[in-house]
């Protein structure tokens, strides 16, 4: 039975049992009806009781057995979670498939109970994470990437919302792989709330000191007006380069710590400070002042035009530790492993070599001297451990986008001409 | 997907340059099977979530070195002006 007709069934089922059950209260059980009941009725009537019981307390702890099945998208994915976790669906005798053919055994229910409730915390972990991620978060999130941009400009952001609120879902009843894509995301999306939570509390800090002081950056706020975006791409990344490069910043510090230094440090017990002259202290104080200024004119626009900021940011100073024209030598060695770890069809070819010869000291009988029916099962086996090494291979080297993508598409791009294997 | 498409990509694949791949998918996106489109995005959507969350975190963090900068700056320049009244008034003490 598919698991759409036992969903259509059970509710026919519901209806007929309510209508039987109504139909019962209409008749009174006599005392020789019970009497007749022997043990074995007794202890399976009690056996059903109990196997209903569980979704009473199940419910404490989120969806019941019952509701997932009954609903269409929970039902699939539950189904699918059985199978990604090589659970009873596959087994023809296994718990899943006595429920849905209504003929379950005592174990059963607390079987599929722990499986439910491990379904039930990653679905409902899928749906936290999933509403988190709306068409506004993924716009915002393309002003940073243009890749991803250029994708979400396929789709439209709220198809993308769509697809990846279900695709959290089906990741994170995996066992594989995707499982920790599904984690990459929550542990970001979490990192989001934190991080806006942080910046909000950083923003009124900032503003309120720059309103109370005056503050505001008018070079900042005219590249910012700039209406053509690549001028005002270019005079933003400059600036922030100018102004907000580490050594810049660094610079900054070292001046106030210097004076800081000459007040505050003793030689013995007498404090540097005590020796400076009224030439100094004003020097220094007109030093202070002058870096103040510039401390707060860059906090100020680090909250003014944040948006312009953010994107200045991520390509003046994060590209600046990463320059292209000189790859760091992780990021080569993480490429040369990368293609040493390709499947290769000369190494393919010579495997299969190998794997004929053990099949001849196994079985005493050559790859040649087969029939045509055990030799295509040969073969089919032959890929299927090949397969199970390179995807072992790939999952030994951790990797970023290259590698994911490579697991992603695996199964369509690991294909050899069977013709070739003689 | 097509044996063109899937050849072209194993090609670039196999030079290892990400910058070219992604440039690959993105223009050719929907030439794949909607599945793998599904992930295909979902891969890019963890890589901009990913970006944005160290941009966030690396601008925090730079606003809150540059709060604590101004604050030992402000201490710095009460204990100048202190030091200022000290002069001013031995000054006008004469001393």
């Amino acid at each position: 039975m598919s698991f759409e007709t036992f969903q259509q069934e059970e509710r026919r089922r519901e209806d007929e049992k309510k209508k039987e059950e109504a139909a019962k209260k209409m008749q009174k059980r006599t005392l020789v009806d019970v009497v007749k009941k022997n043990k074995v009725e007794l202890a399976e009537e009690k056996r059903v009781a109990t196997q209903s019981a569980p979704e009473h307390t199940a419910a404490k702890k989120g969806m019941d057995l019952k509701s997932i099945i009954h609903d269409k998208e929970k039902g699939e994915l539950f189904k699918k979670f059985l199978q990604k976790n090589k659970l009873e669906l596959e087994d023809e005798n296994g718990a899943f498939a006595r429920l849905l053919a209504k003929e379950l055994q005592p174990g059963d229910v607390e079987k599929l109970e722990n499986i439910r409730s491990d379904f039930v915390e990653f679905y409902e972990r899928a749906e936290k994470t999933g509403k988190f991620i709306t068409p506004e978060m993924t716009t915002e999130l393309g002003t940073l990437n243009t890749d991803f941009q250029q994708v979400i400009n396929q789709l439209s952001p709220e198809k993308a919302v769509k697809v990846y609120r279900q695709q959290l879902k089906e990741m994170a009843i995996s066992n594989t792989d995707d499982f920790d894509y599904f984690e990459r995301i929550e542990r970001n999306v979490e990192a989001i709330a934190r991080i806006n939570t942080e910046r909000d509390y950083l923003e009124k800090k900032i503003n309120e000191y720059c309103i109370a002081n005056k503050i505001s950056s008018e070079e900042y706020q005219k590249i910012i007006a700039i209406e053509e975006s690549d001028e005002r791409n270019e005079a933003l990344i400059d600036f922030v380069r100018k102004n907000w490069g580490e050594g810049t910043l660094k610079s900054l510090a070292r001046g106030i710590d210097t004076i800081f230094f000459k007040l505050f440090s003793r030689v013995g017990t007498r404090k540097i400070g005590g020796d400076l002259t009224r030439d100094e202290i004003l020097k220094s104080l007109a030093n202070i002042q002058e870096y103040k200024k510039k401390i707060a004119q860059t906090m100020a626009e680090s909250v003014e035009g944040l948006e312009s900021f953010r994107i200045a940011y991520a390509q003046a100073i994060l590209d600046e530790s990463e320059p292209e024209s000189e790859p760091r030598t992780s990021l080569i060695q993480h490429r040369k492993k990368f293609i040493e770890n390709m499947p290769n069809e000369n190494e393919i070819l010579k495997d299969w070599q190998e794997y004929k010869t053990s099949l001849d000291e196994d079985l005493k009988m050559s790859f040649d001297e087969m029939d045509n029916h055990d030799k295509e099962n040969a073969k089919k086996e032959f890929l299927k451990h090949e397969k199970k090494k390179y995807k072992n291979k790939i999952k030994r080297t951790e990797g970023g986008f290259l590698y994911s993508i490579f697991k992603l598409l695996f199964n369509s791009l690991f294909t050899i001409d069977t013709s070739k294997l003689n | 997907m097509n044996e063109i498409l899937r050849k072209q990509l194993l090609t670039i694949l196999e030079s290892g340059n990400e910058r070219a791949v992604k440039d690959f998918l993105i223009e050719h996106l929907k030439e794949f099977s909607e599945k793998i489109q599904e992930n295909i995005v979902t891969l890019f959507f963890i890589e901009a979530l990913e970006q944005y969350v160290s941009n966030g975190q690396q601008i925090i963090s730079l606003q809150k070195e540059l709060l604590a900068t101004l604050e030992k700056a402000e201490k710095t320049e009460a204990a100048l002006n202190d030091k200022k009244k000290e002069l001013d008034a031995k000054e006008q003490l004469g001393l």
